[in-house]
């Protein structure tokens, strides 16, 4: 091993460790811009109810335990636009474009950004 | 083309096309994780050789792998074309510019850069389109290949060394006899 390892010369050497820096680096960087990934998932009751995207315009209305709620998402951004609880916790937050607005005595989660999703499905070789 | 090419050309064929059946019955953590063992006699053709060599043996690689495998001209062809290609020619260029500045070992990672970045290009066009999956996995690719690469670079550069050994034993046998 030891034999092998002295016949690389210096810029296989940097190369080597160029790669390895680079792709660990990117490996950390990415992991970060996962987090903020244009997802939103909204939860009903625990359970994932809907999966989209915060590309797309469009109004939502989910039924709660309590009532309507309507979920907006526009230009990128997320917010509850009507609940039917009292307090209007998840209202007053206004728009997100990433964490989450909990919306508790109706059971509503939305999630922007979980960005778990597995794309790569063909094989290479 | 002369005839002692036609032969190293099928020889050093069949030694990849090995390999490369070899690679893909081995369990693999990964389903997409390949070692890349064909490209050691890519590049020690390379060295020996030059670099027509090395792409024909690249192409008849590829070509009768998938052929066997059964994938000939469908999706894990195109990558494997495409990537085979771009390695082989990546090769050929850096060793073309300079033979003294890298070794086997640089040649292999540069390879096995071009091949890993094809692939995500041409998976990316032809299969995922989101942008932000191929960044996640790129990352990840890269190691890996520069892993597998410098592994492949350094059994290549042993291999190159005991073939030329053998070469000079072999003249020094016939000036002698």
């Amino acid at each position: 091993m030891k034999r092998a390892l002295s016949n690389t010369t210096i810029a296989d050497r940097v190369l080597f460790l160029f790669l390895i820096i680079a792709s660990v680096t990117g490996m950390l960087y990415s992991r970060e811009a996962l987090s903020q990934g244009p997802d939103v998932v909204i939860d009903i009751k625990g359970k994932p109810a809907y999966s989209l995207s915060l590309e797309t315009d469009r109004e939502i209305v989910i039924e709660g335990s309590h009532g309507n709620a309507v979920v907006e998402i526009k230009g990128g951004r997320v917010r509850m636009r009507e609940a039917p609880c009292d307090n209007h916790i998840c209202i007053k937050q206004g728009w997100i474009t990433r964490g989450t607005i909990v919306c508790l005595p109706n059971s509503i989660v939305v999630i922007v950004g979980t960005g778990t999703r597995k794309n790569i499905d063909a094989i290479t070789g | 083309m002369q005839l002692q090419d036609k032969y190293r050309i099928a020889v050093l064929s069949a030694y990849a096309l090995a390999l490369h059946g070899f690679e893909a019955m081995l369990p693999s953590p990964i389903p997409w994780l390949r070692l890349g063992l064909a490209n050691i006699i890519t590049l020690t053709a390379l060295v020996l050789f030059g670099f027509r060599t090395a792409m024909m043996i690249t192409l008849i690689r590829v070509m009768l792998g998938s052929m066997f495998a059964g994938t000939f001209l469908g999706p894990s062809f195109l990558l494997s074309l495409g990537g085979g290609i771009t390695g082989t020619c990546a090769m050929g260029a850096l060793f073309a510019m300079s033979r003294k500045l890298f070794g086997p070992v640089g040649l292999s990672l540069v390879g096995a850069l071009f091949h890993n970045a094809t692939q995500l290009f041409l998976a990316y066009l032809l299969f995922i389109q989101r942008i932000e999956a191929v960044i996640l996995i790129s990352p990840v690719i890269l190691l890996i290949g520069t892993l597998t690469g410098f592994a492949n670079g350094i059994i290549a550069d042993i291999l190159i060394k005991n073939l030329l050994k053998k070469e000079e034993d072999s003249i020094q046998n016939v000036a002698r006899a």
